[in-house]
């Protein structure tokens, strides 16, 4: 293998990969990325076996071949050189790769590329196509809600539900659900689910925020996993065996108290609850009388503070209680200037909606008063 | 790949539990009627159906149907939790989140209300492993729960959980599940499963399932890869052997034919017998000598009848006191945990002892020894005779008696043989530094101190009469032993409960009985005035001897450092010489040297 | 068809082979047997046979690169857990990382394996922790525990787990194994199958020296010599023994393997006789001592073992023992 390319490419193309870099790890190839020339480009690619993540850099390629080097010294010395051309020769035979780059010589010892786990090519024919900022917006307002309680594995996840030309996302934690549906391009031939892992959904969010082309999704069958396709970039996640829970019987059907209200004054006013709510479990109270809401925290022992906000309200008023850091979570995850809120009693759940997005619910379980 | 059979065959109804007829009745007639406690205590024994009764009441709880249908396993809650998807069932395994931490994080959350059920079940497996802390963190929440919880705590260790949490829980006992229930369910699986069976290879199967309806169909799930389970076949996968094995065993024990035995010992384990299964399968077989003996042999039911009268005839020529102890012996071995590099030595050692045992403490008794033409077989003769003059010496002359690893169940006393070994004049090991060759007259005497008996009945010769004030080793080995027989007697019932969760650890400085015990809240109350004081009663009665306690917890205790020994502790060597030599090496740093 | 190099046990191995072929290997299988009898060697082929690419012929290949990423530690279907020296224990730490290898789905293989060995040193918190994976793992998860003894091992676990009980290999198995696959000379391979009560690891390792093999002649010699010395060369003896906690354990054993042999001999049964090459010096023991004698040593040792399982004071130990043996003169 010979090639070069620019410094500031590879350097970028480095901190995407090397997210997928695992800070810890059993197998010693894991802590390597993986260098290799692909169709005239340079392909980088690392793992920690939820996710990988493969990126492709413009590069001159003189001669095919591929490498693995350590991750960590390899992108430390990358980000410390001058912006300059950077050249890369693998010996095969001492699998060594050596650099230059400008003044600057280095040469790293590898591990064969045939050790690093198979990193499944995308499929440019299979797949359903999605606006990036859709994806994005979804996975903002739905990965949140998903549990960190690793004693049951599939609540970690993100359900996704491909049916008809649109993608669900769903997260619930037991305490709370989040749920959004986003347009695909294409349409799906035969329906079907997926639990994506949390954290690399989390990773994903972080690569499509800006990105204006679109996203390609597919599946491998026989392995399990999911890919998502951008330009230069595909991210690609193990999934979670198991089975979701059925989030659509969590979705009360009707309600028969239902609120809109200013989302910033809203999350304000939880935030400012939350302050007294710190001592007693997060809990707060919503007051639902004709025309006002008001969101109050009762700490016996530091206080106490409420806010009271003009509303539209329909139907009969009600108090009950929630964990201030799900309202909070939910109204800062949307973007809509009005939120509604509808509940049928205060033991009941509470669906959150945004005003004018019908393709978001939120249904959060009300806390019992009397606990404390 | 299959699931699991004990995973397909899980009850999802309250008529597919076996065996707990009691509880089932209670629970559903409480559930049609909606009388629904909101914390239930499932006790018993591991594959009895806890998980199963658990996720039962979860389901019928919350079921959508009529009350007199749940669960109906047809609605959404019940297939939700059959899927295992049901969010507002919980399942936490106690043992490996013992911390208040857990507890509390648990806690936090049960003031949310279900998502999508009428109850939110929280399923507490092996809570006896809570730390105390973290029992009195849930006793908070037991004592006044959210109207929308129930808490379904299991355990199979029930003496474990504190008296505050009992009473607040209703418990339900599970019993292990009758033989004849666990034949009739894996004859139903088999049949559904399309596996061809023979009666007695499923009898065979439910006997080593002991009670576990898991374990029952586990092995079934196991054994059944081919076209049919024979009795044979069961056998040769339990390694359990051949029957001729364990008869040629008890022939060559009756025999006292060493030589024949440990060869039929050496040549199972060579053809792949488990050392440990036939020691299970020799001690049993002994048993049913010993009903046959007591003329109770009809209720032995294992035998064939072509064996019968074989074993009768063995019955005839074994007296009940060495069945008895060749019993102790052999389920010794069945129940030893660790094994060596000859892992048939324990066994080898069990029968050489099971052996020759009564023999050598009663001599007077054993008139009735067959005579066997193998010279090696007469070698044991030497072991009763006083020891001829010989190059080598031993340590101890009570050593000549057979080794007493277990208490006989009635003590020999002071046999005549070993107060005559006693004193015959024997030098030591131990003596040759203090220039014992010279003064052969500087005899140890035995302390003779007879084997305990454990019941605190019996004839009173039986009991020393000079009792001791100090707890003795002997006393502490004998009561080490027999724990649990010994806690069963203690009055009140639940004082004995109590003490279950204690260890015998040793004698103190004090020459205190220690009791070591894993729970303080155990410990507390044993420790009391009150309750101490039967149970020194108890065990001064039963010892013969005046017993002080000291109850301390386990982690909290050292032994002193003595000699780590257990029952066949050398008699002559008297303990407090031997403790002497110990402390000095230990708390003087003291190097025997020669003495020159 | 070739065999799986494995050294008896070949009831299972066809067993596994078996399960392999027809694609029906347990989720949850629990390998028991004594140290060194072949547990891990059996796991190694089944897990590489399971996750083995090549079609047609017998797994594992050995030349795939599911093979060789096996072999070289880098099998992301793979995962191992030990506990991490031979003191300590399995921690509930170490199960959770097993549980979350298996909670994704697999990499590049039909199934996911992770290895468990050392079971029996998992504390009950651990061994509880795997319980319900153990009970319900996801469908593509394969489970293997290796524990020396199931007993030694929470009766939940058992019934949860298919059970292949390794038993020691019979000593002309050994004796086979070391002449035909490690080269060992004829006679040397006999006396190490006698010395290695069934544990093929063990034998093999001291044919070729990893393990010294002079270890448990060393230790016999020490038996030998002591026996014919006074009470304070003993316990000199003794407190030398004592510093090298390493090797106590083994001496023991050894030690046990001599008064066995001992035992045997007053018996009247030298079939099974281990330290052949000490017949003499047995002999002249087993005439001077009486079987009580015997016994009570053999008792006096398996109990300090015991002892030193529990982390007793070795000198003490080993100075009591001292104590018990007869004089030869």
């Amino acid at each position: 293998m010979r090639l070069s390319c620019l410094q500031e490419n590879l350097s970028k193309g480095l901190s995407i990969a090397g997210r997928a870099v695992p800070s810890r790890t059993t197998m010693p190839i894991l802590g390597n990325v993986l260098l290799a020339t692909d169709h005239g480009q340079l392909k980088l690619a690392a793992t920690n076996m939820e996710l990988s993540i493969v990126h492709w850099v413009g590069a001159r390629v003189e001669t095919e071949g591929e490498i693995t080097v350590p991750a960590r010294n390899f992108i430390d010395l990358m980000n410390s050189l001058p912006p300059d051309q950077v050249s890369l020769t693998l010996d095969e035979s001492t699998l060594t790769l050596s650099l230059t780059c400008g003044a600057v010589k280095a040469s790293f010892r590898g591990i064969g590329a045939e050790e690093f786990p198979l990193v499944p090519e995308p499929d440019s024919h299979a797949g359903f196509t999605v606006e990036a900022a859709a994806l994005n917006k979804g996975l903002t307002q739905v990965t949140f809600a998903a549990s960190t309680d690793e004693s049951h594995p599939v609540l970690t996840g993100v359900l996704a539900e491909f049916q008809g030309q649109s993608m669900t996302l769903a997260a619930a934690d037991g305490f709370r659900l989040s749920l959004r549906e986003i347009p695909l391009v294409d349409l799906v031939p035969a329906p079907f689910s997926v639990i994506v892992p949390a954290r690399a959904l989390a990773e994903l969010m972080r690569i499509t925020s800006g990105l204006v082309d679109p996203v390609r999704i597919s599946t491998t069958r026989p392995h399990n996993q999911i890919l998502f396709q951008m330009p230069d970039t595909v991210l690609n996640s193990q999934l979670i065996d198991g089975a979701y829970p059925d989030v659509r019987r969590i979705i009360p059907a009707t309600s028969k108290t239902r609120v809109v209200i200013g989302r910033e004054e809203i999350l304000q006013a939880c935030k400012r609850a939350a302050i007294f709510a710190r001592d007693v479990a997060n809990i707060v109270s919503l007051r639902i009388d004709a025309g006002e809401l008001t969101v109050a925290a009762d700490s016996s022992e530091s206080g106490q503070g409420s806010t009271r906000l003009v509303a539209s309200v329909e139907g009969g008023g009600l108090e009950i209680a929630f964990n201030v850091r799900f309202l909070i979570d939910v109204f800062s995850a949307l973007d809509t200037p009005q939120i509604a809120l509808e509940l049928n009693s205060p033991t009941n759940p509470g669906v959150i909606r945004a005003v004018g997005d019908d393709s978001f619910i939120h249904v959060v379980m009300p806390m019992h008063l009397g606990h404390r | 790949m299959a699931q699991a059979l004990y995973r397909r065959w899980r009850p999802q109804t309250f008529d597919d539990v076996v065996g707990q007829e009691h509880i089932v009745q209670t629970l559903r007639h409480a559930l049609r009627t909606e009388h629904i406690h909101h914390a239930y205590l499932l006790a018993g024994p591991r594959g009895t159906g806890k998980t199963t009764t658990a996720r039962l009441i979860a389901k019928a709880v919350n079921c959508l149907a009529p009350l007199d249908e749940r669960p109906c396993n047809r609605c959404e809650i019940c297939q939700a939790v059959n899927d295992g998807r049901l969010m507002d069932l919980v399942e936490i395994d106690a043992a490996s989140n013992t911390g208040v931490d857990n507890i509390r994080d648990l806690l936090e959350k049960v003031g949310y209300r279900p998502a999508q059920a009428t109850y939110k079940v929280y399923v507490v497996d092996e809570v006896h492993m809570l730390s105390t802390a973290a029992f009195n963190a849930l006793l908070k929440t037991l004592e006044e729960p959210p109207p929308h919880v129930i808490f379904v705590l299991a355990t199979t260790e029930v003496h474990k959980i504190p008296e505050t949490i009992l009473s607040r829980c209703q418990r339900f006992e599970f019993r292990r599940i009758p033989l004849g229930a666990l034949v009739d369910r894996l004859g139903v699986i088999a049949t559904a499963e399309g596996v061809a069976t023979e009666p007695e290879a499923l009898e065979l199967i439910a006997r080593a399932a002991t009670g576990s309806m898991r374990d029952a169909i586990s092995l079934l799930d196991q054994l059944s890869g081919g076209d049919s389970i024979t009795a044979d076949y069961v056998r040769l996968m339990l390694g359990a052997e051949r029957r001729e094995v364990v008869r040629s065993l008890l022939a060559a024990w009756v025999d006292r034919d060493l030589s024949e035995g440990l060869g039929v010992i050496n040549r199972a384990i060579d053809g792949g017998a488990d050392p440990r299964q036939l020691a299970r399968q020799a001690a049993d077989a002994l048993r049913g000598l010993l009903l046959i003996r007591l003329g109770a042999g009809q209720t032995w039911t294992d035998p064939t009848t072509e064996e019968r009268p074989l074993f009768d005839e063995m019955a005839l020529k074994a007296d009940p006191d060495r069945l008895v102890a060749a019993v102790r012996c052999f389920s010794d071995v069945a129940a030893r945990q660790r094994t060596g590099w000859q892992p048939q030595l324990p066994l080898e050692l069990a029968f050489v002892e099971a052996a020759l045992k009564p023999a050598a403490l009663q001599p007077g008794q054993a008139s009735q020894s067959p005579t066997s033409q193998s010279p090696a077989a007469t070698k044991p003769a030497q072991v009763s005779a006083p020891s001829p003059p010989s190059k080598m010496t031993r340590l101890d002359a009570a050593h000549a008696a057979m080794p007493d690893t277990v208490p006989a169940l009635r003590p020999a006393g002071d046999s005549p043989a070993s107060k005559r070994l006693a004193q015959s004049p024997i030098t030591t090991a131990a003596g040759a530094d203090t220039n014992a060759d010279s003064r052969p007259n500087k005899v140890r005497e035995a302390p003779a101190i007879p084997p305990l008996e454990v019941e605190p009945v019996g004839d009173p010769a039986s009991v020393p009469g000079d009792g001791a004030l100090a707890a003795d080793s002997g006393m502490v080995d004998t009561a080490k032993a027999n724990w649990l027989e010994i806690v069963k007697q203690v009055q009140p019932v639940h004082l004995g409960a109590l003490l279950r969760d204690a260890s015998v650890g040793g004698v103190d400085q004090d020459g205190h009985l220690v009791l070591l015990f894993q729970h303080a809240f155990h410990c507390e109350r044993v420790a009391q005035e009150a309750n101490a004081r039967k149970v020194e009663d108890y065990l001064s009665q039963t010892f013969g001897q005046k017993v002080r306690l000291r109850c301390v917890m386990a982690q909290e205790w050292q032994a002193p450092k003595t000699k780590p020994r257990g029952t066949t502790k050398p008699a002559a060597i008297p303990i407090e010489e031997d403790e002497l030599v110990r402390r000095a090496q230990q708390e003087l740093g003291a190097v025997p040297r020669r003495n020159d | 068809m070739s065999q799986w190099p494995v050294v008896g046990h070949r009831w299972a191995v066809q067993q596994l082979r078996h399960a392999i072929e027809v694609g029906e290997v347990p989720h949850a299988l629990l390998i028991t047997g004594p140290e060194s009898v072949g547990k891990r060697t059996l796991a190694q082929q089944l897990i590489a046979a399971m996750l083995c690419r090549a079609t047609g012929e017998e797994r594992p290949c050995g030349r795939c690169p599911s093979c060789r990423k096996l072999a070289s530690g880098n099998h992301p279907d793979f995962y191992g857990v030990e506990s991490e020296d031979r003191t300590t224990h399995l921690r509930i730490e170490q199960i959770r990382d097993v549980e979350r290898f298996l909670t994704l789905t697999p990499n590049e293989s039909p199934c996911k394996v992770a290895l468990i060995s050392d079971f029996e040193r998992a504390t009950v918190g651990a061994a509880n922790a795997l319980l319900k994976t153990l009970e319900e793992p996801p469908t593509y998860a394969h489970l293997i525990l290796l524990a020396t003894d199931a007993d030694l091992l929470l009766p939940t676990i058992v019934s949860r787990a298919q059970q292949i009980v390794l038993r020691p290999l019979a000593s002309h198995e050994i004796e086979g194994a070391l002449i035909a696959t490690w080269g060992v000379e004829a006679g040397l391979a006999g006396r190490l199958a006698r010395l290695a009560g069934g544990r093929i690891g063990w034998a093999v390792r001291a044919a070729t020296g990893q393990e010294p093999q002079t270890q448990m002649e060393v230790a016999v010699e020490a038996l030998a010599s002591a026996l014919r010395e006074d009470l304070p060369s003993r316990f000199e003896r003794a407190q030398a023994l004592a510093r090298d906690t390493a090797t106590l354990a083994e001496t023991l054993e050894a030690w046990l393997t001599f008064w066995r042999d001992v035992l045997l001999l007053q018996t009247g049964n030298e079939v099974a006789l281990v330290n052949l090459e000490r017949r003499d010096l047995l002999g002249s023991i087993g005439k001077a001592v009486d079987i009580a004698m015997t016994l009570h040593i053999l008792a006096e040792l398996d109990h300090s073992q015991d002892a030193i399982l529990a982390n007793a004071n070795a000198q003490l130990l080993v100075e009591a023992l001292m104590l018990e043996l007869p004089t030869l003169s």
